[in-house]
């Protein structure tokens, strides 16, 4: 019997072979016509015109669907800032939207109050997220609340205030980081009663070439509160996700340790981040998602390398299950035509998906 | 012998517990032991070298050698600051020449500021003159400040592929000013390689950071 692509995720994350890989690909999608300028033409409109016709976009089926909780998030939509529900301000006319100006400008807690939970997750809320819900049946469907602990600290803070915090006063850094921890579990508390397979966290812990609050104190300071966190997903019966950009291979095993199912990302450029090396030290414990190189083979590499790089994250990747296959971030603008196409391709052809009567697609 | 917080100490005692206190993030002592360390006779430039440059240089092999991490060189360099605003109205009486000038920015379009101002703290802590142009700086803006601070280098930094096609503007907009032989350009960011520094025309690349000396 054919398997639906949520069965296909969750045999992957039981680390059981599929039929072919469960993949995702993401388009810019979210970004505002009018920065096309600074930033060049959105990809999927480009394949519209690469194709014909948009028709190829009903084909692309991606086997996780992302559900979001816009209330907690910064809208990049509009304007030139945004102040978020904690009440810290940003520019968004440009990428990535920067933090201007912190909710907390001193190392201090006085004066500040976290969001009212009621306020964020209203009835209206709750009816319109569990209709998109609905929507992805036979899809393995994640709930994100965008910033995960570290990020909601640093955002409340300021990037380096934290960062110098971390050091210099660790325990006013440390109190805030229990706040957050305590109000996310809140939110990851409200997030379980949907019916959902898992729950996608998001928090960068890695930067290009390591840990940024380094491993020990990412041990000291983060792990024991994701440990909770993902122990309160799984007494809920569900999966814990968390997307994580860059380098954390020196703390996989104690990401592994405190239950993480899947790491999405999986950034091959950064420091010690080979998937296949990752794959052979640790692909038995923990299930891998990305790993497609999104700062070197997708917008600089050739088309070719691009089929032959899916077809070797297939095969190793892939091997004994624990993989779903996807580009480590979303298709940027500067993406060649010609590459998006065969990032596209050559996943739908893994699928096994016809995609007949479209140029481009001769070796189909 | 030099008075610190009334104990007396020796000028090679107040060099070390200045880069002690730097080493730890301490602005305050910095500041203090800078002070001292001229009440008791250095040479602004000896305080310089002997104390702030020598020790932000340790922070850097630390911090490649993941000793110490990104919170640690930036209390460090904030303390380093501590005594380097104390120092360069004097170095600048004392006509001491830097180690070289270089003007730094992230390029059009780009708002990441992080990476960008570590290098430049790095780049003082080698006692290197650093102007500071911010985020999201057109090639325009590069060509005004090359001519008018006149620098040995351009740092170009750049977190997104998408606009990592800045820095190839940003050269070429110095050529059509006629100010791309005066100057070296460095570039660096996340996605940034030794071939796309190559394919650009740049003169240089780091992968991890490296202590530098114009030669």
């Amino acid at each position: 019997m054919r398997l639906t692509p949520r069965e296909r995720v969750i045999a992957q994350i039981r680390h059981q072979e599929t039929d072919y890989l469960p993949y995702t690909i993401r388009f810019r999608g979210d970004e505002r016509e009018q920065l096309d300028d600074c930033y060049g033409t959105d990809v999927a409109d480009r394949l519209d015109a690469y194709y014909g016709s948009p028709a190829w976009q009903a084909l692309v089926d991606n086997a996780v669907q992302r559900v979001l909780v816009p209330k907690l998030m910064v809208d990049a939509s509009c304007g030139s800032f945004y102040t978020d529900v904690y009440g810290s301000t940003w520019r968004v006319d440009r990428r990535p939207y920067q933090l201007v100006e912190p909710a907390i400008k001193t190392p201090s807690l006085a004066g500040f109050t976290f969001p009212e939970l009621d306020s964020v997750f209203t009835a209206d809320w709750k009816e319109e997220t569990l209709q998109a819900i609905d929507q992805q049946r036979d899809h393995f469907v994640v709930i994100g609340f965008g910033f995960g602990l570290w990020e909601r600290t640093w955002t409340l803070r300021g990037f380096e205030a934290a960062l110098m915090d971390a050091a210099a006063e660790p325990d006013f850094f440390e109190e805030l980081i229990e706040r957050v921890a305590h109000h996310q579990t809140g939110i990851v508390e409200r997030l379980l009663e949907l019916p959902v397979d898992g729950i996608m966290f998001s928090d960068d812990w890695g930067y290009q070439r390591g840990v940024l609050l380094g491993p020990e104190r990412w041990r000291r300071v983060l792990k024991p509160r994701f440990a909770q966190m993902y122990a309160l997903v799984h007494e809920a019966g569900k999966y814990a996700l968390s997307h994580c950009c860059g380098s954390v291979a020196d703390i996989m095993p104690d990401i592994i340790e405190i239950g993480l199912d899947v790491l999405e990302s999986v950034q091959p450029e950064a420091e010690k981040m080979d998937p296949y090396e990752l794959k052979r030290r640790f692909g038995s414990q923990i299930t891998f998602w990305g790993g497609l190189g999104s700062q070197s083979i997708i917008p600089f590499g050739r088309p070719d390398e691009i089929r032959a790089e899916v077809s070797r994250l297939c095969r190793e990747m892939g091997k004994g299950g624990g993989y779903v296959l996807s580009p480590a971030k979303p298709l940027q603008p500067e993406t060649p035509t010609e590459n998006a196409a065969a990032v596209v391709e050559s996943f739908l052809q893994q699928a096994g998906v016809a995609f007949e009567g479209v140029p481009g697609l001769v070796e189909m | 012998m030099i008075s610190v917080w009334g104990r007396d100490s020796t000028v090679a005692d107040v060099l070390s517990q200045l880069a002690a206190r730097l080493y730890a993030g301490d602005a305050k002592a910095v500041a203090q032991l800078t002070l001292a360390a001229l009440d008791g006779g250095l040479a602004p430039s000896e305080v310089l070298d002997g104390g702030l440059v020598t020790e932000m240089d340790r922070i850097g092999v630390d911090f490649r050698n993941g000793v110490v991490f990104v919170p640690e060189v930036l209390v460090a360099a904030r303390a380093m600051h501590a005594g380097l605003d104390i120092l360069r109205p004097l170095l600048a009486q004392a006509d001491v020449a830097t180690t070289g000038k270089v003007v730094l920015g992230t390029v059009v379009g780009d708002l990441h500021d992080i990476g960008k101002k570590l290098v430049g703290m790095m780049l003082e802590g080698a006692g290197f003159n650093v102007v500071d142009l911010g985020i999201d700086t057109s090639p325009e803006r590069f060509v005004e400040a090359v001519k008018n601070e006149n620098p040995d280098l351009v740092g170009m930094s750049a977190l997104l592929t998408t606009t990592m096609p800045g820095m190839k503007r940003t050269i070429d907009a110095l050529a059509r000013a006629g100010v791309r032989g005066s100057v070296k350009i460095m570039v660096g960011g996340a996605p940034v390689t030794q071939g796309f520094a190559e394919k650009i025309d740049a003169d240089g690349y780091m992968r991890r950071m490296r202590l530098l000396r114009l030669s």
